[in-house]
Order: C-alpha cells, then sequence, then structure tokens
C-alpha cells in the first residue's frame, strides 16, 4: 500500500513538471478514471503552412573585404547574425520582418549582377504541432489510464508507456523551437565578384592608334620591313632547346 | 689639300647623315651593332641588332599637349598591359637639349625577361616617341649603344 501510494505521488509530481499547461494535478481535481473514451476535440479549421524566405546575392565590387565587413554590421544592426563566411562568400540570417530591406540595402553595395528570392512553404511548424497535440492528448490518456490501474504489471506498462511518450514530446518540442526559429530568419547568401582594374579605369580612352600600338609586341615585329618578307621571319630569330637566340639565315 | 680618300670618306659620311635625316624631322646616329630597317611604315626610323634588340622612333601629331600630358598617356596605356611593371622614371635630353622623359619596363613573356624603354620629346607640333626592346640580357649588353643612339637625337 505504501509503494502503491508512492507511485501515485510519483505521477501527480511527472505531470506537473513536463506539461505545465494542463489542468491542476491535485488528487482531487483529476477525473475519476473511466473505460469510456474521452468525446472528440472539437474542430479546427486547418492552418496555412508558414512560408520561409531565402535570397542569393551576387554583386561586383572593388572592395570585397570592406563590403563584407559592411554587410555584417547592417546585418547585426537588423537584429541577424552570421551564419558562414569563406572567402568572397557570406551566409547571413535576418529576422523575417527585415528581410526585405536588408536584401535591398546589401544589393546597393556594389553593382548587383544576380538575384535570387525564394519563398517556400514551410508546413513541418504545422506538422510537428499536430503530432506534439496529439501526443500530448495520449500521455494524458495514459495518465487517467494509470489512476485506475491496479495490477503491478499494468502500472508498471503505463509508466513506461507514459515516460516513452514524455520523451517524444520533448523531442518535438525541440524541433518546434528550431522550425520556429528558422522561419523567424530569412537565410541571404552573398557572393562577390572582385572588381578588375580594367573596369574600375574610365570608360573613355585616348583615341590615337599609335598609342594603342606601343610595346614590345609591335617594336619587335619587323614584319613591315623587307627582311621580314620572307616567311617565317617573324620574328627574325629563334631559340634553340637550349634557348640561346640564333639569328635565322634566310631572314638576312 | 685633303687627299681624294680622305674626301671621298668625308662625302659619303655626309651623304648617309642626310639621307638618314632625309624626309625626317629628326636625326639620330644609328649605334654600332645596329642596322637600320629599310620600308618602315608603323616607325619613322627602326634599327636592330642581330640579336634581336629593335630601337624605333614614331613621330606623330603633338596637338597641343606636352611632354607630361604624354609620358601621363603612355604610362597609362602601359600600365593597363600585362605583364609591365614600370623600373624607373627620368628626365632625358635631346642632342640638341630638348627636354623629354624616359619610362623603363620590365615584361615577362613566356617566362622571359624583357626589358622596354620610351622615351617623350615634344618639339613644336610633333610628338616624337623613341622606344628600343629585347630581351633583359640582350638590352644590357648593348645598353650602352642604344643610349648613345637616343642621345644623338636631334629635331629639325
Amino acid at each position: 500500500m505504501f509503494g502503491f501510494q508512492q507511485r501515485k505521488t510519483t505521477i501527480q509530481f511527472q505531470i506537473q513538471h513536463t506539461a505545465p499547461g494542463l489542468p491542476g494535478t491535485s488528487p482531487a481535481a483529476l477525473p475519476p478514471p473511466s473505460l469510456v473514451p474521452p468525446s472528440a476535440p472539437p474542430f479546427e479549421p486547418p492552418r496555412e503552412p508558414a512560408t520561409s524566405y531565402s535570397a542569393t546575392l551576387v554583386i561586383v565590387a572593388a572592395q570585397v573585404d570592406v563590403t563584407l565587413g559592411r554587410i555584417e554590421q547592417l546585418v547585426r544592426a537588423a537584429g541577424g547574425r552570421l551564419a558562414s563566411r569563406a572567402d568572397a562568400t557570406l551566409v547571413v540570417r535576418v529576422p523575417r520582418a527585415r528581410f526585405d530591406e536588408t536584401t535591398a540595402a546589401i544589393a546597393k553595395m556594389g553593382d548587383l549582377v544576380h538575384r535570387e528570392v525564394h519563398a517556400e512553404a514551410d508546413d513541418q511548424v504545422v506538422d510537428i504541432e499536430l503530432r506534439l497535440k496529439n501526443a500530448r492528448g495520449v500521455r494524458e490518456r495514459l495518465a487517467q489510464l494509470l489512476q485506475g490501474a491496479t495490477a503491478t504489471k499494468d502500472v508498471l506498462d503505463l509508466e513506461k508507456e507514459i515516460a516513452r511518450v514524455t520523451g517524444e514530446i520533448e523531442s518535438m518540442d525541440g524541433q518546434l523551437r528550431a522550425a520556429n526559429e528558422r522561419l523567424a530568419y530569412s537565410m541571404i547568401t552573398v557572393s562577390f565578384q572582385p572588381l578588375r582594374a580594367s573596369e574600375s579605369r574610365a570608360a573613355a580612352t585616348l583615341p590615337f592608334p599609335w598609342l594603342a600600338d606601343l610595346g614590345l609586341r609591335s617594336l619587335l615585329d619587323v614584319s613591315s620591313t623587307s627582311l621580314a618578307s620572307t616567311p617565317g621571319c617573324t620574328p627574325p630569330f629563334a631559340y634553340d632547346a637550349q634557348g640561346l637566340k640564333h639569328f635565322k639565315p634566310e631572314c638576312l | 689639300m685633303m687627299s681624294p680618300l680622305p674626301r671621298l670618306r668625308l662625302t659619303l659620311l655626309l651623304a648617309a647623315w642626310v639621307f638618314a635625316g632625309c624626309g625626317r624631322p629628326f636625326a639620330i646616329q644609328t649605334p654600332p651593332g645596329l642596322v637600320e630597317l629599310p620600308g618602315q611604315t608603323d616607325f619613322a626610323y627602326r634599327a636592330m641588332t642581330p640579336d634581336g634588340v629593335v630601337l624605333g622612333v614614331r613621330v606623330v601629331d603633338a596637338g597641343n599637349a606636352d611632354v607630361a600630358f604624354w609620358t601621363e598617356a603612355v604610362w597609362l596605356h602601359m600600365k593597363d598591359l600585362t605583364g609591365y611593371a614600370l623600373l624607373t622614371s627620368a628626365d632625358v635630353s635631346s642632342a640638341d637639349g630638348t627636354r623629354g622623359k624616359e619610362l623603363r619596363f620590365s615584361h615577362v613573356d613566356h617566362g622571359r625577361d624583357f626589358e622596354y624603354t620610351v622615351r617623350v620629346f615634344v618639339q613644336g607640333h610633333h610628338l616624337f616617341v623613341v622606344e628600343a626592346g629585347g630581351t633583359k640580357e640582350d638590352m644590357s649588353r648593348y645598353r650602352a649603344a642604344l643610349d648613345g643612339a637616343m642621345a644623338s637625337l636631334r629635331f629639325n
């Protein structure tokens, strides 16, 4: 008798600890055990799946490191955080409410060459919530059955099953928190293409053909002379296997 | 009175000097070891060694721009070309005292080191661009001859 009373106290404690939302757990508050299954829960309209957002931007910038730093500052100011950073690619997560403005601000930090935005229906949260609700209902039912159990074997089996369901509920709680956090934050991936030196110059260049002709290529190309009119005389020298230069006799 | 042989030699020398500058607004002495190349189109003068070191002079319209302007134009152009690095920049003068600017570049092509020198002079409405180039070792060997030729430059 003492042992049975002890087990009843234990069950009451578990209910209080893991399911704070349940009604009062004093023995007087628990409904009397019954073999009649509980009535069906009231109808609830199906919930719309939540939407997760992500964006991919490719930007051309003159100073990639400086721009990466500016983006990190912008993201932190928006309540977001850095997810990963490698070479010229940055992945950040920002609160969903700040997704649009943050994406627009990042796009203005250089020349935007590519932009993708994805909106995906994420029904994982709805799915987990439903399973969680069902699991809690099962645990409540098991607790009620335990109240009416008399045989030691039944008590042990019910306690074991309640512990298993409680473990599942805790696992799903964790999944739900992770899914909610994923939905609460949107991911932005930013990749950089460095600005090449030739692109940073002014668009106009001096329109003098001779200027464009400067350099060794033109100077050493003597094909405009009668010497080099002989095929193979441009240039009129060649290098042997040892790297030594020899003037071609046919070019003299 | 001068003997016939030295007189003939002097005449030939003068003729060579005249014909070397004939039709050109400048005169330059082809240094020892180089031969002047005939039939030039893009260059007013070009000479080369058997090893492939080339000395050339271009004459173009300077417009109303000065040496500083054209020196920067040349430098900007060379800076954009792949593989050219500016080694030195120096003030130079022609034989008749015309001030100019020299830019000396190194260049790597297919693993080989080259040197390329550009001198810029403005005389009246003419811009004179004097170029010399070749492999680094050949340029070193002909450096004195090339510098002498460039220093002999006179403008008409």
